[in-house]
């Protein structure tokens, strides 16, 4: 694969979890599919005719690669325009109904889950992103956890996860029909059961995918993420779980997804999805995971007062198949310096990072995941998100641990934060950011 | 790739080379007043130290844990203040901070806010202090 983790200006890219470049394999399919389009070859794909067939055999040659991915049927996979869009259609499935979800989920989960549940349950997380099974609810209509978490990379126990949950439900029979009743019908039903939604953008193409292992009913995808392009996603529905289309008005998508076939996206994800197939050969993930331990136990050796967010080593087990956390995703925070400005003095030196806190607005909210896991604003604030790519190289990790002792020592040096070792960090410092939090003029 | 910086080129100019700042321990600048605002719990945080002499500040110097913006509004504010009465410095608002820096995104505003406010906390403590 011909990913670059460079660009031609030398740029340094390892930001690969907020989107990856484009796969040359998935530029040339979409040209080719252009120069179809631009040609008149393709029509609507919802079209009878031959124009129309054959833009339909591009989408549904594409929805087939991206269900091999994750060991699905085809007809179990619904385009959508993303990530988010598929995360909404799975709450809103659920609007007005008992949701438990995690509280380190995506905000298009999260958010959308405040603005529909009926009753909503946060899952709480341990110091390393994960669910404990003990905290999920038996009552819940759905309980939706994701596989991997962007900010830390932390891998959730999701086939635990429905064992549990598969004790207290009953298969639903075979004739369930794909409508709201079937969601509206369980409210009578004798034996009431809770589906699993789990959010697999993050995961998708690092680790290995099987939604049969896995146990889930509904699984989020999204192509950017793997070397496909913005805007086309997925949402895996397993038959015979209930299903309310988002968008409404239109017989697309087997009518769970109104709205002319974006052929051209779906064909790129489609191709980065077969790539990501073929890959699996090569393990390339586990010489990442190589890189991102390295890059981890350098930072820690080289620059002061740094420590790691999440489970500090990526460890595969054989038998499971699986990792901890995601080969490719290091967060570490560094004491007294503030994110943004580490990642914009990184940003001058050709190295594009991540952070975990977003300062706006006088309402200055830390990232949410790392205040379940850390409790501690000031450790959100200061945090990065290093993501490597598939062809990220040990030079790229030189080139970071060139600079970045450097910035952070002279963050350090200027900042009002006085250092503390480990054994004093406030622990029971106040952390909620308040009006008067903001006034408070005491040394801190 | 064309230059596409997230804030203007002043504000790159003060973060990259950030001026008057202090570096490590504070008790090396005889400092004659202090003022802090903010909080590291909200993201940022500011402290000015004064040499007052004549009711004029001869010299300044800061100490911010804080994002590009807040650094760079400390900086610029330090430059604009020097050598001004303890009057004048007052009048040097979040607008002029932000001019000085050729422009703030909205969302950054309350940095310029931030260190005219801790300025003028500075100049607080040094007039509890004379009487």
């Amino acid at each position: 694969m011909a990913q670059r983790s460079r660009g031609q200006n030398g740029r340094l890219y390892l930001d690969h979890a907020a989107t990856s470049p484009l796969l040359p394999e998935v530029a040339t399919k979409m040209t080719e599919v252009i120069e179809q389009l631009s040609r008149g070859e393709f029509g609507n794909a919802s079209s009878l005719h031959s124009p129309g067939q054959f833009a339909n055999h591009t989408l549904n040659t594409a929805r087939k690669h991206v269900a091999r991915l994750i060991n699905a049927e085809p007809d179990e996979i619904i385009f959508t325009s993303g990530g988010s869009e598929a995360n909404n259609t799975v709450t809103n499935i659920f609007a007005g109904r008992h949701l438990a979800v995690s509280a380190v989920e995506h905000p298009s989960l999260l958010e959308s889950a405040r603005a529909r549940a009926g009753g909503l349950t946060i899952l709480p997380v341990n110091r390393y992103g994960q669910v404990e099974l003990a905290a999920i609810p038996n009552d819940a209509d759905l309980v939706s956890v994701m596989l991997a978490n962007n900010e830390l990379g932390t891998i959730q126990p999701i086939a635990e996860i429905a064992k549990k949950l598969q004790k207290n439900r009953t298969e639903n029979p075979q004739n369930m029909k794909d409508s709201v009743a079937s969601s509206v019908n369980r409210e009578s039903a004798m034996s009431p059961s809770t589906f699993l939604h789990s959010d697999a953008t993050q995961a998708l193409g690092k680790i290995h995918l099987d939604v049969k292992a896995l146990g889930v009913d509904y699984l989020t995808l999204s192509a950017h993420k793997i070397g496909g392009p913005v805007g086309v996603g997925a949402l895996y529905v397993r038959r015979g779980t209930p299903f309310r289309p988002l968008i409404i008005g239109g017989h697309q998508e087997n009518k769970r997804r109104a709205g002319t076939s974006n052929v051209l996206l779906a064909a790129g994800f489609g191709e980065a999805a077969r790539l990501a197939w073929d890959d699996w050969s090569c393990q390339q993930y586990k010489k990442v995971a190589e890189l991102r331990n390295e890059l981890v136990r350098r930072i820690l050796a080289e620059v002061p007062h740094s420590s790691a967010n999440g489970f500090v080593e990526c460890q595969y087990d054989e038998d499971a198949r699986n990792y901890n956390t995601l080969p490719n995703v290091a967060n570490l925070s560094f004491q007294a310096a503030e994110g943004e400005s580490i990642q914009l003095y990184l940003d001058l030196a050709g190295i594009a990072v991540s952070t975990g806190s977003a300062c706006a607005a006088g309402d200055t909210r830390p990232s949410h995941v790392l205040m379940a896991t850390s409790g501690d604003a000031e450790v959100a604030h200061s945090s990065i998100r290093f993501s490597l790519g598939p062809n990220t190289t040990r030079a790229d990790l030189d080139q970071v641990i060139r600079v970045l002792p450097d910035i952070v020592r002279k963050l350090q040096g200027i900042s009002t934060v006085k250092i503390v070792s480990e054994a004093e960090s406030s622990r029971n410092r106040n952390n909620q950011c308040t009006k008067t939090a903001k006034q408070d003029r005491k040394e801190n | 790739m064309p230059e596409t910086w997230v804030y203007s080129d002043i504000v790159k100019e003060h973060f990259l080379s950030p001026r008057n700042f202090l570096m490590g321990d504070e008790t090396q600048f005889a400092y004659d007043a202090v003022g802090t605002v903010g909080n590291p719990i909200c993201g940022d945080q500011m402290r000015m130290f004064l040499q007052i002499k004549d009711n004029k500040i001869q010299d300044v110097k800061w100490k911010t844990y804080g994002c590009a913006s807040a650094i760079a509004s400390t900086s610029a504010l330090s430059e604009l203040v020097k050598g001004k009465t303890l009057n004048q410095a007052l009048k040097v608002g979040p607008e002029e901070i932000t001019e000085y820096l050729g422009g703030l995104p909205k969302h950054k505003f309350h940095c310029s806010v931030l260190g005219h406010e801790a300025l003028a906390a500075a100049i607080a403590n040094y007039q509890q202090k004379a009487t």
